[in-house]
């Protein structure tokens, strides 16, 4: 049919279907800041457009319904204020507000968000903070946790008001010590706008110094992102955000079964379908086994996968790919494929994997065992870790506690899904442009997949739309680069919101009991943990997260006196396949779910001892100067060796926090439990403390280069994978902080396997501290080269001066003797005057540590004792990341990964009946928090510094996962005495155990 | 597949669309869920320029045109502010901008809290051609089978009722697993209807006077079991929710006086 749009103002006359969802055809006509987040039904708004000045979202919109209406997207807002000759009016207010405050991190939902706060500010300029979160309420993000996106539309409603308001920067320096006597300084925006205090001081976090540092220009500022104001315009910046003529789209056709054989399959209706490409099956491919977990060389995990295989073995399993003109005729030729299928019974239940008789999910001939998996078993992986001796230590003990504990899988669900197109270049290379957060692995494991040398794959990495682990997968590059060979053609393939849940990766369920052996003083004298971890239907990461598991979360509680010098710790696990969707990496790689149980088991015996939490808890931690216990006894299968913690933190993140959530005045105060008027109401207050890693020790590897242009900025070019954390910002600030120069003047380009040097990816809290030490390598010997040049060009002026003592300051290179160079005109000089050299230089970095970051973690909760609804009502967390390089994005991290953990906490789970069927399929079922649902949230920064960092930095992204869950757990425990030993917190299981006298649930 | 779009420009000229011999044609509100019908074949009758997006109210009540959108509706001045805040709950910005009272009554579920209150207010849907006059309460149970007419065009509810309703859900937004909303007349008709499960919400009660509220719950909600809770949580909770919403008409009435 024919229509006419009106969209950002200009007409549009178009050919349509008349099913035609306004979203494709908003995409197709170029409008790419309209993102498709996978969803069907409307539920993560991140394609939201303005109709009639009012957000809706275009995938639940036909276009057809569209005409006659007025669209708005992001694309008619404001631009960058310099085209060359041509001068813009720049960004719109709103635009400059979510780069100001950090509002966007992978900047997917970022354009929608714009739109709703312009629709907001178009009907008041004094928006409340809750207008404002109800506002932003159908957009869902899951990586800033709202607080700043809410802060930029509060501070954009006050400038268009005509009011001051401060830089985001300005109100707290590094070097400040927060005081806890003194009123809190409001930064940003002034109070009159009737905003509320919960969100009005966050935009730059609490900073508590340790160790005292020397100013720094760039490193500790909150810089904006180097890529927000693309961002926020909506730039096509994201994987599939790209148009290439003749591109076909892919579709997998997924198992119905948990568990079966495929004893035939017809594709020859699908083929004949008009419009269809390509169909392929297991039959047309070479039979190749691999890991679709994106880890170093060799991978530590069982080869265990085909791209496509005989066998399924689970709901969601890949039977087939198709490739076809449009999405509609490659969804019609999965209709036409038939198949024929063996049901075979399914293994469901991690506790029966290693029964007799139970069934095998893997008994094909290819598979590669690694260390001790056995398929014949249905078992993954196996650990057994032995430190000091545990059988000893419990026989010192005067009490032994023990319990079982239970965490669910859970799913990443980053907005943006897994999306890549593949394409053969001029030179018969192909190139697969992928949302992945592991570039390199990407190319060097699909490489014998495809039968094509590494050497004819490249791999780039564009924006990603967020990826928690789900994305550090070889996941669907595969599916489109065997239909691009198949066909010659490119080929795109996008994941729905569907596919993401029965499909890709989740969250490693397990079952974890602990024992610990205690004196009656507090001291804990052994501690012993087994998890039975289940990995799904294939061995994904099964290793490795499992050991992270006991790694980090057994670390923690050595023990006190002389158990402190030699303390006795086991932690044995065995990870077991089931037909369910894989598990792999998420965002805490394992520690999640070890600090659920520790951190519960902790509160249990405290409380039973009669002892302080805090004060039991601290008296075993860790201590700067000692040993990680498990670095001597454990390291992802290669030989561990000794490792030295010298920051900790957590006694100071403990007091920090403890005075933020008022802790010494709720904990323990009958009154303040109650809720006047509400006497089914309970409050409660709850602790955790964790700890986390920094990179992998002797294996985590990322490379950095650095070139000089001729006006004195610098390119820098790094393998590390900005997923939307903010690592491109600030591997910039550290290369602008050691070369003196604003970070305006660092171009980074990051994730390109022909251009940028190797970096293992974006896992294990790595980037800031791998990778960002890696860059000041680089900047170190680029500086060293910009001296030497200042120096000849002082020479040949006749000023003599050693290299060494020249300064780089403010883009200039300064002799003692008060003389400069602009870089400019060093830059000038090294490329065309004399002597001519490239100033560039290339270095990489390895560590032999992993600093742990260590946070405490607190949370306050309203319990309703009639039917056990809980409600988070406020999360505090004061964290040890070492120096933050950038509290801005730090702080986001926090506040986005507190978020996630809010839901791991309360509200999200992966369900399955006894066919293997997932319960959740969309983000109707599967509920992740809403603007307008949040609690209080509250970052602290306690900075120490890490030797082994060239600014002290330690990691900051995962830990923020692993206590808000326990800290819910013990709030509970507080507010109504229901001791959880599972998660989330649902409400039938708190009234299940308040209506019986079991308190243990 | 969606065949054919269709925009009539009045409730009578949707009808002859909706009635045309041989034509698998379905009315469209706000789109949010037609829109995304794989099953095909049919076409869609689009009713934004029928006429039905208007709130009135008369000495019984309010009535609200099939094509009010949510937001609409929730933002009414007249409106009982337990409407607006069901709303709030049950759909985010985007969505209640988009979807429209009747669509959501014809495509909801049982986790609804609007339609869970327009239950327990009695309300009364109006089908075009002839104007026929159904109660949600008769309606729901049989919805998707015999349609009282061709087109939902109006429904209306009194507006002189006490109104109050709690929930439980995993979180603040999330879809409750129990409701219970009761509605009190001045003559002490008491009406309590429950939700958060199966494919509608049902009356628990309908009678004079609160006494019996929570027997009455417990029991519309024996069986209520699926994988969100068991029936016996959501017939014992159900029961504790009812005399909540009882006990704040309560307390209103006594401030009232």
């Amino acid at each position: 049919m024919k229509i006419t749009l009106n969209i950002n103002q200009q007409e549009y006359p178009l050919y349509i279907t008349a099913g035609e969802r306004l979203l494709d055809t908003l995409r197709r006509l170029g409008f790419f800041s309209v993102k498709y987040g996978g969803c069907e039904k409307g539920e993560c708004g991140a394609c939201a457009v303005l109709f009639d000045g009012r957000p809706v979202n275009s995938c639940t919109m036909l276009t057809a319904q569209a005409e006659g209406h007025m669209i708005q997207t992001v694309e008619s807002l404001g631009e960058h204020p310099e085209q060359g000759w041509k001068r813009t009016e720049g960004l719109h207010v709103i635009q400059e507000a979510f780069v100001e405050t950090g509002a966007i991190q992978c900047g997917y939902c970022t354009p929608a968000m714009v739109l709703v706060a312009k629709a907001l500010l178009e009907k008041t300029l004094t928006p409340s903070e809750a207008e404002v979160r109800e506002a932003l309420s159908g957009v869902l993000c899951r990586c800033t946790g709202y607080v700043k996106p809410v802060q930029a539309v509060l501070r954009a409603a006050a400038i268009l008001r005509g009011e001051h308001v401060n830089p985001v920067d300005e109100p707290i320096e590094i070097g400040d010590v927060f005081d806890f006597d003194r009123e809190p300084e409001v930064g940003g925006t002034p109070l009159t706008s009737g905003a509320g205090m919960m969100t009005e001081t966050k935009v730059f976090p609490k900073l508590k110094v340790v160790d005292e540092l020397s100013p720094m220009k760039t490193v500790g500022h909150g810089e904006p992102k180097v890529d927000a104001i693309k961002l926020v315009q909506g730039k096509p910046a994201f994987a599939a955000d790209f148009e290439r003529r003749d591109m076909l789209v892919a579709k997998v056709l997924r198992s119905p079964h948990a568990h079966a054989l495929i004893k035939a399959i017809d594709t020859t209706e699908a083929e004949a379908l008009p419009g269809v490409a390509a169909v392929l099956t297991w039959k047309d491919l070479p039979r190749v086994v691999y890991s679709s977990a994106g880890q170093s060389h060799p991978i530590p995990g069982p080869l265990d996968m085909f791209s496509l295989d005989k066998k399924v073995r689970f709901v969601g399993d890949r039977v087939a790919f198709v490739a076809a003109e449009t999405a509609e005729i490659a969804e019609a030729a999965l209709k036409l494929i038939k198949v024929t299928y063996d049901v075979l019974p399914p293994l469901l239940d991690p506790r029966n994997a290693m029964d007799e008789g139970a069934p095998i999910i893997h008994d094909e001939e290819e598979y590669v065992n690694f260390a001790d998996s056995a398929p014949s078993r249905n078992l993954a992986a196996e650990l057994r870790v032995d430190i000091g001796d545990v059988e000893q230590g419990f026989a010192e003990a005067d009490r032994i506690f023990e319990a079982e504990y239970v965490v669910p899988k859970v799913q990443q669900s980053h907005i943006e899904p897994h999306v890549v197109v593949t394409y053969w270049d001029a030179d018969d290379r192909l190139v697969i442009r992928t949302s992945t957060q592991v570039p390199f692995h990407v190319r060097r494991q699909l490489a014998p997949v495809l039968d094509l040398p590494i050497k004819r794959i490249r791999v780039i990495k564009p924006r990603i739309g967020g990826g928690f682990g789900g994305k550090q997968e070889v996941l669907i590059e595969d599916v489109a680069a065997h239909l691009t060979i198949a066909t010659g053609r490119p080929v795109i393939y996008e994941m729905t919101r569907e596919e993401e849940f029965i499909s890709a990766r989740t969250r490693h369920p397990m079952r974890i009991r602990l024992k610990t052996g205690i004196k009656q003083d507090g001291t804990i004298t052994a501690n012993e943990m087994y998890c039975l971890s289940d990995t799904g239907a294939y061995g994904c990461h099964a290793l490795t997260v499992t050991g992270n598991t006991g790694h980090k979360a057994m670390a923690l509680y050595v023990g006190d006196g002389p158990y402190r010098q030699q303390p006795n710790i086991r932690f044995y696990a065995d990870v077991v396949y089931t037909n369910t969707v894989p598990s792999g990496a998420y965002r805490g790689y394992g520690v999640p779910q070890g600090f659920w149980p520790v951190e519960r088991h902790m509160e249990t015996i405290a409380r039973e001892l009669g002892m302080d939490p805090i004060a039991f808890r601290l008296k075993n931690a860790l201590r700067s100067g000692e040993l990680h216990p498990f670095s001597t006894a454990w390291s992802e299968g290669r030989e561990p060796k000794p490792e030295t913690i010298y920051t900790i933190g957590l006694e100071e993140c403990v007091n920090q926090g403890r005075m933020a959530i008022d802790w010494d005045q709720k904990f323990g105060n009958p009154e303040w439990h109650t809720v006047p008027g509400s006497e089914y109401l309970r409050k409660g207050i709850g602790v955790a403390m964790v700890m986390q890693g920094t990179a992998i020790p002797y294996l985590d590897m990322g490379g950095a280069s650095i070139k000089m242009n001729d006006d004195g900025s610098f390119n820098l070019l790094v393998g590390a994978t900005d997923l939307g954390t903010g690592s491109d910002t600030v591997l910039g600030q550290m290369a602008a902080e050691t070369l003196g120069v604003p970070l305006e003047d660092i171009l980074v380009y990051s994730s390109d396997t022909d251009f940028t040097p190797f970096d293992k990816g974006a896992y294990a809290s790595s980037t800031t501290y791998i990778s960002g030490t890696a860059v000041v390598k680089a900047a170190e010997k680029v500086a060293e080269q910009v001296r030497e040049r200042a120096a000849l060009m002082f020479a040949e002026k006749g000023l003599q001066v050693d290299p060494l003592i020249i300064e780089l300051v403010d883009r200039k290179a300064i002799a003692p003797s008060g003389d400069t160079y602009s870089f400019e005109e060093i830059a000038l000089h090294a490329l065309h005057e004399s002597d001519q050299t490239q100033i560039m230089a290339v270095a990489s970095h390895m560590s032999p540590v992993a600093p742990p970051p260590f946070a405490a973690q607190f949370a306050e909760v309203t319990v309703d004792i009639e039917t056990g609804m809980v409600t988070v009502d406020q999360l505090v967390m004061a964290v040890d990341s070492g120096v933050i390089i950038n509290p801005i994005t730090a702080s986001g991290q926090i506040e986005g990964g507190m978020t996630q953990a809010l839901g791991y906490a309360v509200s999200e789970e992966m369900v399955y009946d006894e066919m293997g069927q997932p319960r959740e399929r969309d983000f109707v079922d599967y509920h992740i928090f809403r603007a307008d649902e949040m609690p209080e949230l509250t970052t602290i920064f306690v900075e120490t510094y890490e030797p082994s960092h060239p600014f002290g930095a330690k990691a900051v992204a995962e830990i923020p996962m692993d206590g808000v869950a326990p800290a819910v757990g013990n709030a509970i425990l507080d507010a109504c005495g229901v001791s959880l030993h599972s998660i989330p917190a649902l409400p039938e299981k708190i009234w299940r155990s308040l209506s019986t006298s079991e308190r243990e649930v | 597949m969606i065949g054919e779009y269709f925009r009539p420009k009045s409730v009578d000229e949707a009808l002859a669309l909706l009635t045309e011999a041989g034509k698998d044609r379905l009315p469209m509100g706000g789109g949010t869920s037609l829109s995304r019908q794989q099953a095909g074949g049919f076409d869609v009758v689009d009713l934004q320029q029928v006429g039905l997006a208007t709130i009135t109210e008369n000495a019984q009540g309010m009535i609200a045109g099939a094509m009010v959108r949510l937001d609409t509706l929730m933002t009414h001045e007249k409106a009982h502010p337990e409407i607006g805040r069901a709303i709030r709950i049950d759909a985010s910005e985007n969505m209640r901008n988009m979807a429209t009272l009747g669509g959501w009554l014809l495509s909801g579920d049982g986790r609804s809290i609007l339609t869970t209150i327009l239950l327990a207010l009695d309300a009364k849907l109006t089908w075009a051609p002839g104007k026929v006059q159904v109660r949600l309460g008769d309606w729901l149970p049989l919805r998707g089978q015999n349609q009282p007419g061709v087109l939902l065009t109006e429904i209306g509810w009194q507006t002189g009722s006490q109104l109050a309703f709690d929930y439980v859900a995993r979180s603040p937004k999330d879809r409750p697993i129990v409701i219970a909303a009761v509605a009190r007349w001045g003559s002490g008709r008491t009406r309590v209807a429950l939700g958060g499960f199966g494919q509608a919400p049902i009356i628990a009660m309908d009678g004079m006077g609160s006494d019996g509220v929570d027997i009455a719950s417990r029991d519309a909600y024996f069986e209520a079991e699926d994988q969100w809770a068991s029936a016996e949580y959501r017939r014992e909770v159900a029961a504790r929710l009812a005399l909540r919403c009882v006990t704040r008409l309560n307390a209103i009435k006594e401030s009232e006086a």
